[in-house]
């Protein structure tokens, strides 16, 4: 059992241990506040993808075909359950009412399709809301959650995706940027 | 000198007395003004907060001038500490039972309509009570070691009563001030939310966190006792063996606690998996890799006197890695299915983080050159008493290999757990690590380890000729191989679950070697019989058998894990009412959904559900009936799916419901098949039984600390 | 603030959880824009093949789950697109990568061995090796210290307790040792 004696004091160790030390404090202490929920904004500034769906009137709708005749789009995913989308309905309705070359869509994200149309019934309809059933349009986009906008503007391009609620202020700023672009 | 310390108390006591009044006048947080459990409450927690403060420093004088006299006061302060701390916890709970909502955290969490089993449970449901339960479980395993310690190892004691009263304060400061669950509310409240409906879906939520908590909060005290020896500047074997023991027994719990918390995750939340390597049950897993490697290295620790500093640095990292646990827990830093919300404890925490490991680095650094003096002191009186030499075919490899290989698990599971931390630190980007990537890693880490578990008991310690080492191979190697046969014979033929099933037998065999081979030899030495002789070997070999019986209970869990994961056979189907499904043998018959209301023992609804009930039978013959539910819980919009399953010793069959549309005449079930699961849980009563085997005190022996009534004692609840 | 909050947690896992049977007609809608499918794999394969895409990619709505382990409605549908783009064609690179394009890197549980990540990817290996190799090297070394560094007589003073424990422990290992270690 021979053991000898080690240095007074175990350099290497303090050195690496410090660092060690001081790395983890400064993740850790830095990493307060994040936002741990994942909120997307990868499709900004992507070309929008096309889709087929069916309105609550059971009229077919075509991205492609409403882009082609020189509309930009809004699309906002939203539920009945979501509160924050009920909060921003009425913005939405009034920007669409103001901007009738903007053409805006709704997709219901989630829902049962006649607690949508009872609630639009109560609450107004200034724009079509597709069915999405299967929720691929929604993985399409990206959507984790709702309420997701999309402002694709008339070249093709997304040009924002909110994560949450908007109101006029937000959206009239959007809508400016959409009716200048150019195809 | 007296003066001084009565300036210091008053300073301390002060600054969260003024918390205490708090800054609004509505006396929010003020601890002082509510009711009469609020005031107890408050009045208990800042007792415990005064008797750690003291002991602390008491215990610091009493070592540093080897006192008797103020060691004895220490440990009456110590005594004090855990004494108002316990006695707040029971507080809560009758505060909890008896729906006192102008108390903070039962307002929070109580609720009249919650069960009376659920409400004593929600102790520890949200993120305050866990505090004050810490700080409850602390207050126990002080009262432990201080009782443990007694009048012997007075080299250390006082200094153990330092370091963990210096732990103690911490934690009483959090529950005095930021976290403080005995806060007034006004107005009182009529009813509150109730627990977290998660939390009430099972009756796994009343020990898994206790199991967890015992086992996490546990790992002060071996900790405690390392920083006294390198404090003291000694080291003995006499020290060792309390060291170790004291890391078993929480060692044992948390193992515990953490196949309870996989078992919950099976059970409760319908994915049919029980591990998915999320950041809180990594924070929980680091710690017992390291103090799993801890237990081996102490071995060579005691027979070689080498591996100090490393072995002293494992088991004060283990302890550490529990504080980081708890932080990763509460900070809200993390995406868990254990997240708290964020709160205020994480910056104070992690400012306590920072000064454990400082101190204990430091500690380490510049104290381990006495501990070496000592040793060499030790060895020349002994004389060079032990094995002479060192082959690499030995024990010691063996064990060395291990502890290399537990490091790179914990590496490789904590920087997987803070890489995404690291990435968006670095590069702002946000990236998941998750289940594929651990997995990956956890086999080949996990096979070489198991493989070691069953190489390490074969090889003897020290020197060993190679052709020798072969011959004790053959048997383990032979019976791995007929292990493989058989299971590929039944249909596992998947290369990598072959491997693990050699890896498994292997180890199995090495293992019974161990336990049956010195038995053999005392039968042809001491002519006894096979009983007398195999009693008499387990008695009195009780720290060897106890491992090899903890070693049986990983494998368990390693078997499980293989087979269950590798041959899962998952299918969703849609179903009617009357329906009857094929699967894996198996018919299964929809019999149709219903609502059921249920109530707690005074007849108050406090959940309602949706049962599908499936009718379940195999060739004709009826199994049962199996009711995958949906609870509905008031406070909540989203029901929690609850899975059902249908256990055998050689596979679960696992019923989760996917969706139950409108009038519950059609359902889509989910089926999942996984072979041999159950003995994943029966890993932890193995690791249970393996630890009270190996900590069972020897009556003949004249052991100057550990009379027998101690150990059991020490460890509230039995290590089961 | 409290809007986003509010969005996030009615964003978990909500809904109807209609079940869309994946049939012909999805199958067909299915696509991932600009990127042309290849032969289509034999049905009684989609379903495994979908699984082990789905096991690598993450549910957006739940805590670290897996969507091929959550029963979310967002992963249920998103196991459902996956099975049905499996089924028309798609390979799994161009799946996994149509789902990182769309959600960002965050959305697979194993990262890319690329850049930072691949420190990750080598870094157990690395841990690992270095672990044998410290042990086997340690061992190395004990065994080149040479024994006789040690005094040959033991000193005057008498052994204290736990020298006698140790003592009498290593003498009951050594006899225990004698038989056929």
């Amino acid at each position: 059992m021979s053991t000898s004696s080690g240095p007074k004091v175990r350099w290497p160790l303090l050195i690496v241990g410090l660092v060690v030390i001081g790395g983890m404090m400064a993740l850790l202490g830095g990493s307060f506040g994040r936002q741990v929920k994942e909120l997307s904004t990868e499709m900004e500034g992507k070309p929008y993808r096309n889709f087929t769906a069916v309105d609550f009137d059971g009229n077919e709708v075509a991205l492609d075909a409403v882009l082609a005749s020189g509309k930009p789009v809004v699309l906002n995913f939203w539920s009945t359950w979501c509160g924050p989308c009920k909060l921003e309905h009425d913005h939405f309705q009034r920007a669409a009412q103001l901007n009738p070359e903007v053409q805006f869509y709704g997709v219901l994200y989630q829902d049962k399709v006649p607690l949508a149309k009872r609630y639009l019934q109560q609450k107004g309809a200034a724009y079509p809301t597709l069915t999405d059933e299967s929720g691929a349009i929604a993985i399409t986009y990206g959507v984790g959650g709702v309420p997701e906008t999309f402002f694709i503007d008339r070249s093709g391009t997304i040009i924002h995706k909110e994560n949450g609620p908007m109101h006029m202020g937000m959206i009239a700023p959007l809508l400016e940027q959409l009716k200048a672009s150019t195809p | 000198m007296k003066h001084r310390l009565f300036a210091v108390l008053l300073g301390v006591l002060t600054s969260p007395a003024a918390m205490a009044a708090g800054p609004h006048g509505d006396g929010g947080d003020a601890m002082f003004g509510g009711g009469p459990v609020s005031t107890l409450g408050g009045v208990l927690v800042l007792l415990s907060l005064l008797f750690a403060t003291v002991g602390c420093g008491l215990g610091f004088v009493a070592g540093y001038r080897r006192d008797p006299q103020l060691y004895r006061l220490a440990q009456s302060a110590a005594y004090g500490f855990s004494g108002a701390m316990i006695a707040a916890n029971f507080l809560m709970v009758y505060a909890l039972v008896s729906h006192d909502f102008s108390v903070r955290y039962v307002a929070e969490v109580g609720s009249r309509a919650t069960p009376l089993y659920f409400t004593i449970v929600s102790l520890w449901a949200s993120l305050n009570g866990s505090i004050l339960f810490w700080g409850g479980i602390l207050g126990v395993y002080t009262a432990g070691i201080t009782w443990h310690l007694g009048n012997s190892h007075r080299e250390y004691a006082p200094w153990v009563l330092h370091v963990q009263l210096g732990i103690a304060i911490f934690f009483a400061f959090l529950v005095a001030s930021i976290a403080n669950p005995f806060a007034p509310v006004s107005p009182v409240p009529l009813d509150g939310p109730g627990p977290n409906p998660l939390l009430q879906n099972h009756w796994l939520m009343a020990v898994h966190p206790p199991m967890l908590y015992l086992g996490y909060v546990g790992m002060s005290v071996p900790f405690s006792m390392i920083c006294a020896s390198l404090l003291a500047g000694r080291l003995e074997a006499g020290w060792m063996a309390p060291v170790r023991r004291w890391m078993l027994i929480p060692w044992a719990f948390l193992s515990v606690g953490i196949v309870l918390g996989g078992w919950w995750s099976y059970a409760v939340l319908g994915w049919g998996g029980a591990w998915a390597w999320d950041p809180v049950e990594n924070a929980s897993f680091h710690p017992w890799l390291t103090g799993t490697a801890f237990v081996h290295s102490a071995m060579v620790l005691e027979r070689r006197g080498r591996l100090r500093d490393w072995t002293l640095l494992l088991g004060m990292a283990t302890f550490l890695l529990t504080l980081v646990g708890t932080f990763m827990t509460r900070s809200g830093v993390f995406n868990s299915v254990h997240s708290f919300t964020q709160s205020d404890i994480g910056p104070v925490f992690l400012v306590f983080i920072g000064i454990t490991l400082t101190y204990s680095l430091l500690l380490l650094t510049f104290r381990a050159h006495k501990l070496d003096e000592a040793a060499l002191l030790t060895d020349q009186r002994l004389g060079a008493k032990a094995n002479k030499g060192m082959s690499l075919l030995s024990r010691e490899t063996a064990i060395l290999a291990q502890n290399g290989l537990f490091s790179a698990f914990t590496f490789t599971v904590l920087i997987g757990t803070l890489w995404p931390l690291i990435v968006e630190a670095v590069e702002g980007r946000r990236i998941s690590v998750g289940e594929p990537y651990f997995d990956k890693w956890a086999l080949p880490i996990g096979l070489a380890i198991v493989f070691m578990m069953g190489a390490g008991p074969m090889l003897p310690w020290g020197r060993q000729d190679a052709d020798k080492v072969m011959k004790r191979a053959i048997g383990p190697a032979v019976f791995g191989l007929v292990v493989v046969g058989v299971f590929a014979g039944f249909g596992f033929t998947g290369p990598i679950s072959l491997l693990t099933l050699f890896v498994v037998g292997f180890t199995f065999w090495s293992n019974a070697n161990e336990i049956f081979e010195p038995a053999r030899r005392r039968m042809a030495s001491h002519k006894e019989g096979a009983g007398t002789a195999l009693r008499k070997v387990l008695l009195r070999g009780r720290r060897r058998f106890g491992g090899h019986v903890a070693h049986y209970g990983v494998l368990m869990a390693v078997f499980a894990l293989a087979l269950s994961k590798g041959y899962r056979i998952e299918q969703d189907f849609p179903v009617e009412k009357g329906q009857t499904v094929q699967f894996q043998g198996f018919d299964v018959r929809f019999d149709g959904a219903e609502m059921r209301s249920d109530k707690d023992e005074t007849g108050r609804e406090y959940r309602t559900a949706l049962v599908s009930t499936f009718e379940l039978s195999k060739n004709g013959s009826s199994m049962g009936v199996r009711e995958p539910r949906m609870n509905f819980y008031k406070t909540q919009r989203e029901p929690i799916y609850t899975p059902d399953v249908y256990s055998r010793p050689w596979g679960d069959l696992y019923f989760s419901i996917i969706s139950v549309p409108g009038d519950g005449n059609s359902a889509v079930l989910r089926l999942i098949w996984q072979p041999f699961q159950v003995w994943m849980w029966l890993c932890a009563p193995m690791i249970a039984l393996g630890t009270l085997i190996a900590l069972w005190p020897e009556r003949r022996r004249q052991r100057s600390a550990a009379p027998s009534a101690e150990v059991t004692n020490a460890a509230p609840g039995g290590a089961k | 603030m409290t809007a986003l909050l509010l969005m996030i947690v009615t964003a978990f896992g909500a809904g109807t959880r209609e079940y869309v049977p994946v049939d012909a007609e999805t199958i067909e809608r299915a696509e991932i824009p600009g990127v042309p499918p290849g032969p289509p794999p034999p049905a009684s394969q989609v379903d495994a093949i979908a699984h082990d895409i789905s096991d690598k990619l993450r549910c957006p709505v739940c805590q670290g789950l897996s969507v091929a382990d959550s029963n979310a409605s967002t992963a249920v549908n998103m196991a459902n697109h996956v099975r049905a783009l499996v089924a028309k064609g798609y390979t799994e690179e161009d799946i996994r990568e149509f789902f990182i394009t769309t959600y960002g890197e965050w959305i697979v549980l194993d990262p890319e061995p690329q850049g930072l990540d691949l420190l990750i990817w080598l870094g157990p290996g690395l841990a690992a090796g270095l672990g044998l190799a410290w042990a086997v090297g340690t061992v190395a070394q004990w065994r080149r210290e040479p024994d006789d560094e040690l005094p040959s007589e033991r000193g005057d003073a008498p052994l204290d307790r736990y020298e006698q424990q140790l003592l009498a422990q290593l003498d009951a290992e050594i006899e225990s040792d004698k038989g056929g270690h």
